[in-house]
């Protein structure tokens, strides 16, 4: 029932809340037409079409090709991609470690309790910059160098010029390699669903399910053997061909890694910690093993409370993937915010994008965060 | 039908630091009957009762349940509970399972039961409880009578030799206490064993057919619950069966 009193707060809320509103789209109409006039009286170039133009600078490691001749356009991807690269790698690592952490520092062990406790403590008091700087120098200075680099079963390298793999050579094979892996999947997943409903039905796995399931691991194995594999070898100065992983990006994702994952360690602590311990005992009371309990009972609660703080987490991950700047790994914020704006000039574009990809990606952790509390929201007691 | 399942404990003591909860206690828990075990706050009773099947660590003494020994070899221990079941005072369901997924989740994960099957004998067990209509909720939109049934079924579901109570009426309003006493009546005709701490008299006087009265960790009479009701021979038990008024 709305009367007249409800009716007259009403119109003053709606009057202050215009006036808000306004003072603000003011504000930003004045930054811009100032930030335009400034530009134009120093005769500085605004606009995107820089983009299309040479960028004329190579960068050490990319995911899409990348020489000399390529535009600044291509280099915002190239760093756009090695910056995903960073964060997506960190989040799975540090994701898996602090889980790893997490339940470790609630273990019935006192020796495995305290070792995690005292690597949490220890880890997520220092700063990220200190770790990053240590991992860069640890790699740099107690690794050989490439002359004398450790030798990893003949086929992997290791040397202060970073980690050497052998890369399979996609040629003409490729077609055949994918139907193969192709028959592989498919066989493995008929395999999965017979074990489950023959678990389900509490009876053994049929024999065909067994077979299945070895055939398409022998195909893997046969591929795997099949492909065309380029071992790094050592020619001149350094090792050709295969994979080279920048010494900057491996200390990079360490330190990302071991320094979230205490993060992340203590969000799954607390999250444990949450769930009722009459829960737990009523697991163990219908007869359920300690990992059944973890499992079933103590984690698809613990989620509630845990994923809301590590997906804040995640955000800090995605945003310190741009120290790579700092140990000189060609990130998007080292290409296109440094190298790119001091060629060109056009700040207002680069900080506008730079900020952009950072603002979207942030955005979307936080999209997903939302959908999936909606979905596990409980109405608790 | 196999031999009910008896309980038989000796010289039980445990220590919580430098206090002694039970004081050396031994008794032989009738198989296929329901023992009432009642005692004022603090004597010992719900620290017993877990002690029975595991809950509790303890630190001298022997329990045996059906001629097995309840150890602390956590395998032999995850073995047993499944024949013993508990239901406790606050309930204690799985607040992000359904009432139906409480049910099933021990006898599918531990007798690898089929989902249909697992919640076929669900069903049942809920209509046998009253809250088959339910099935579907999760245990946030249920009433204190209502869950306290589902932890009844959630036990039954493992079709377990023996059964244990540990309060289960004291978190419930009266109403709700008179449901779930029906089922626990019921359940008693069965021929389950069953032990029950609770502070119902009521219940002791018609269902039981032993009670044991605990005090300060030691079990300090054990009687038919009439002879208990009538004339207790200790005077501890004269005056806590005072002080809590006539059943």
């Amino acid at each position: 029932m709305i009367g007249p009193r409800q009716r007259r707060a009403k119109r003053v809320a709606f009057i202050q809340q215009a006036l808000v509103l306004l003072a603000v789209g003011l504000l930003a109409v004045l930054i811009a037409r100032n930030t335009v006039i400034n530009l134009q009286a120093r005769g500085l170039a605004s606009g995107f079409d820089f983009l299309w133009q040479e960028a004329g600078f190579k960068i050490a490691f990319a995911l899409i090709p990348v020489d000399a001749t390529s535009t600044y356009g291509r280099v915002f991807v190239a760093g756009l991609l090695n910056s995903l690269l960073i964060a997506a790698l960190g989040i799975i690592a540090a994701t898996l470690l602090g889980f790893l952490l997490g339940i470790a520092r609630v273990s019935p062990s006192p020796p495995l309790r305290f070792l995690t406790r005292g690597y949490v403590e220890l880890v997520r008091n220092l700063p990220l910059l200190l770790h990053l700087l240590l991992w860069q120098a640890v790699i740099l200075r107690s690794l050989p160098t490439v002359k004398d680099a450790i030798g990893l079963g003949g086929i992997a390298f290791l040397s202060n010029r970073g980690l050497y793999l052998p890369m399979p050579l996609l040629g003409n094979q490729a077609n055949l390699l994918l139907s193969a892996l192709g028959a592989a999947a498919v066989m493995a997943a008929i395999a999965w669903i017979l074990h489950r409903r023959a678990r389900s039905h509490g009876e053994a796995p049929p024999l065909l399910a067994r077979g299945l399931s070895a055939g398409s691991l022998l195909l893997l194995v046969l591929v795997l053997i099949g492909l065309d594999w380029q071992v790094p070898q050592l020619s001149g100065f350094d090792y050709r061909g295969g994979l080279k992983l920048m010494p900057e990006f491996v200390s990079l994702i360490a330190a990302l890694t071991l320094y979230n994952a205490a993060f992340i360690a203590e969000i799954v602590r607390a999250g444990i910690q949450s769930v009722d311990k009459g829960q737990r005992e009523a697991a163990a009371a219908l007869g359920l093993s300690s990992r059944q309990i973890l499992r079933l009972v103590i984690v698809p609660p613990a989620l509630r409370v845990i994923v809301p703080p590590i997906a804040n987490q995640y955000t800090h991950i995605i945003k310190a993937s741009s120290l790579a700047t700092v140990v000189g790994f060609p990130d998007l914020v080292n290409v296109f915010l440094g190298t790119s704006l001091n060629q060109t000039g056009r700040a207002v574009e680069i900080v506008a994008m730079t900020a952009a990809v950072y603002l979207v990606l942030c955005a979307a952790v936080a999209l997903a965060t939302e959908a999936f509390n909606r979905r596990v929201a409980l109405v608790e007691r | 039908m196999t031999a009910p399942t008896s309980i038989k404990v000796r010289s039980l003591s445990k220590w919580f630091g430098s206090w002694r909860a039970l004081q050396g206690v031994s008794v032989d828990i009738e198989g296929g009957a329901c023992t009432v075990l009642c005692g004022p706050s603090g004597s010992g009773k719900s620290t017993f009762l877990r002690c029975l099947n595991g809950l509790e660590e303890w630190q001298t003494g022997e329990i045996e349940i059906g001629g097995i020994a309840v150890g602390d070899q956590p395998r032999a221990l995850t073995r047993l509970r499944r024949d013993v079941g508990m239901v406790f005072q606050s309930f204690n369901l799985f607040p992000h399972l359904s009432v139906l997924d409480n049910v099933t989740l021990a006898p599918r994960r531990l007798l690898h039961r089929r989902r249909k099957d697992a919640e076929e004998q669900a069903m049942r067990l809920l209509q046998r409880v009253g809250v088959a209509r339910q099935a579907d909720k999760l245990p946030a939109g249920l009433s204190g009578g209502q869950k306290q049934r589902v932890a009844i079924a959630r036990a039954l579901a493992m079709e377990p030799k023996v059964l244990l109570f540990d309060e289960p009426t004291s978190a419930l309003d009266p109403e709700s206490v008179k449901e779930v006493l029906d089922v626990m009546i019921e359940l008693a005709k069965g021929g389950t064993t069953m032990v029950v701490v609770t502070h119902e008299m009521g219940f002791a006087r018609r269902v039981a057919s032993r009670v044991l009265f605990m005090d300060k960790g030691r079990i300090v009479e054990t009687a038919e619950p009439e002879a208990f009701f009538t004339c207790p021979c200790s005077e501890r038990a004269k005056s806590f069966l005072a002080d809590i008024g006539p059943p």
